[in-house]
């Protein structure tokens, strides 16, 4: 009998961009922004990541319809990296899997992160 | 002591064979079997006069510290955009520094040597230093004219300077007259000229003779004294003709490559130039006259320093480095005159992001990758995490150059469903020298002709063409390294 994901999941640490118009960015820089933030706040390094969801919609003008270019911005060889896309749910859709795939004990430590360079499209 | 400190040239590879030109075209106009001699200069479906004066400007300031030079000057009657300064791409694709002046010279085919004068005086009155000048020409005639025939594509580069000059700049007299024997209107794409024998007659018969008198005077000196006189005019029997009337010896006219390049507009007189400069020796007086809407002559003199730069590709390098392009319609589709049917995938409609460009410009147009300040490694495109494994080190890169380094193909294919004008599309990995590795178009060769491990320089290309918005966007394609012998 399925029993859910409480008490099962914890979230170690969180990092966020700085907001603005960030003219000066690629979405990649920005994911780069947000995951040195967030790994200093888990007090972890970067190899005890096991796997990586990545959230992004709008990706003809920036990501990409793939999931490599966050192993590529981040540089995490060898482990999984799932991009998901639901509208304005993206981002919690990554979330969602990340907690899911720790929850079913397929890993311990998983990377959730939602990115979205909007300026560049005129 | 003003005067120019080095020199590039380029002629794109292809070469079409002005025969074969007449036999699809002679039809409609069997006269123009008198210009059916040797062979045409084509640029490659990726080149325009931007990239043609890129790939002479790299030339002049190869060995050169890219952050002494302090201006750009442009010139061409064939510029991708009319408000977009095309000497700033130049001046990015070749490296320079942000804090330079740049500007376009067109209008007149003497533009050429009106931006080497302006870059003179800049340098003579010690306001501006290492100036690079460069010229290109990209001028297409309708089909069955004796334009198409004719003009060729090149260009040719020299950078000015107050210190070490190769050949001292020792005056100058122009000449200028609304002579309209060229023109083109603002949406013209295919040149118009009126009757050959009034351009000869009352062109150049009178103003090559007026701009070189002229000079002569002004500096009392006589035309036997040059080593080389530089004309423009590739009309034979009217060359003939001048040579005679102004005891231009056979050995000091200059060759104008009409059989190997063809008339290349702004950047005639510079190609000839360079190509002269290849040759000369201390003390050599060289004469350079342009000629359209009037004429520029230049008065030069080679000094000892010609004997440092006797290694520079120029423009004999480019002349040897040459393809046979063995078929008429696909020069016509190269230059958009046919439209070619590139399928489905041609049509997707792909936007210029401008201020993505503007992010990434120094990647884009001057191919600058990152080095890691903590472990050195080369990469490209610039990253925010150090791409080496053991490193990993974030928010720690400075600019590293790739355009300037030789590379060596790890992978390639060949792909015919990818739109492009020449097809296949022919990419892969190229990992260079030093470090560092990227995908890249290969240009200039053909699939059968590639091998893992064959060594490629880096080429400014134009990476696409939006139709609909008239833009020409750019980046770096590799060229295979040949043998030139």
């Amino acid at each position: 009998m399925a029993d859910g994901i409480k008490d099962k999941v914890a979230i170690l640490g969180m990092g966020c961009t700085r907001f603005g118009e960030r003219w000066e960015s690629y979405a990649d820089d920005l994911a780069a922004e947000a995951f040195v933030e967030g790994l200093e706040d888990a007090a972890i390094e970067k190899k005890e990541i096991q796997a990586a969801y990545i959230g992004t919609h709008i990706d003809e003008i920036n990501v990409g319809k793939a999931a490599v270019p966050l192993g590529v911005a981040l540089k995490l060889p060898y482990i999984p990296v799932t991009r998901t896309e639901n509208y304005c749910a993206t981002a919690t859709e990554a979330f969602r899997a990340a907690c899911y795939s720790v929850a079913a004990g397929v890993y311990d430590i998983v990377l959730a992160l939602g990115v979205e360079k909007l300026k560049d499209t005129g | 002591m003003a005067g120019i400190c080095s020199y590039g040239g380029y002629v794109p590879r292809y070469r079409l064979n002005r025969m074969l030109v007449y036999q699809a075209m002679g039809w409609m106009n069997p006269a123009n079997i008198a210009n059916a001699k040797g062979e045409k200069a084509v640029a490659n479906f990726d080149e325009d006069s931007i990239t043609m004066a890129v790939a002479a400007g790299l030339n002049a300031i190869e060995g050169m510290d890219r952050s002494s030079f302090q201006a750009v000057y442009f010139a061409s009657t064939t510029m991708p955009y009319r408000e977009r300064l095309n000497a700033g791409i130049v001046s990015a694709a070749l490296g320079l520094n942000d804090h330079i002046r740049t500007a376009d010279f067109s209008g007149g085919l003497k533009a050429g040597t009106t931006a080497l004068l302006s870059a003179l005086d800049g340098a003579g009155s010690k306001n501006l230093n290492n100036i690079v000048v460069t010229a290109s020409e990209c001028r297409l005639g309708k089909p069955s004219s004796s334009q198409e025939m004719i003009f060729g594509d090149a260009a040719a580069a020299v950078v000015v300077g107050d210190e070490n000059v190769i050949a001292e700049f020792k005056g100058s007299y122009s000449v200028t007259y609304d002579f309209a024997d060229h023109f083109r209107g603002q949406s013209t794409k295919f040149d118009r000229q009126w009757e050959d024998r009034w351009i000869r007659d009352l062109g150049f018969d009178q103003f090559i003779p007026e701009a070189i008198n002229g000079l002569l005077n002004k500096y009392s000196i006589k035309i036997d004294n040059f080593a080389k006189v530089i004309y423009d005019c590739h009309y034979v029997a009217a060359r003939n003709k001048l040579n005679k009337l102004l005891g231009i010896a056979p050995e000091a006219d200059q060759p104008n490559l009409q059989t190997e390049v063809g008339q290349s507009g702004t950047a005639q007189s510079l190609v000839m130039l360079v190509n002269a400069l290849e040759e000369a020796r201390a003390g050599d007086k060289i004469l350079v006259v342009s000629f359209g809407s009037g004429c520029d002559a230049l008065y030069f003199e080679v000094t000892e320093n010609i004997e440092k730069q006797k290694n520079r590709n120029g423009i004999s390098a480019s002349l040897t480095d040459k393809a046979e392009l063995d078929n008429y319609t696909k020069y016509l589709v190269w230059r958009n005159i046919l439209p070619g049917d590139a399928g489905l995938r041609s049509e997707e409609d792909t936007w210029t992001r401008w201020s993505a460009l503007w992010r990434s410009r120094k990647m884009v147009l001057g191919l600058w990758g990152a080095k890691c300040k903590k472990c050195g490694s080369p990469q490209i495109p610039p990253q925010h995490v150090c791409v080496n494994a053991e490193c990993g080190a974030v928010g720690e890169m400075e600019d590293y150059l790739f355009s300037d380094k030789i590379g060596h193909i790890a992978s390639f294919t060949g792909d015919m469903l990818a739109a492009s004008l020449n097809p296949p599309a022919i990419y892969g990995q190229v990992e260079f020298d030093g470090g560092g590795k990227m995908m890249f178009d290969f240009t200039d060769c053909n699939l059968d002709e590639l091998a893992t491990g064959m060594p490629v320089c880096m080429s400014f290309r134009r990476k696409y063409y939006d139709e609909k918005r008239d833009i020409s966007g750019y980046f770096w394609k590799a060229v295979p390294i040949k043998e030139v012998k």
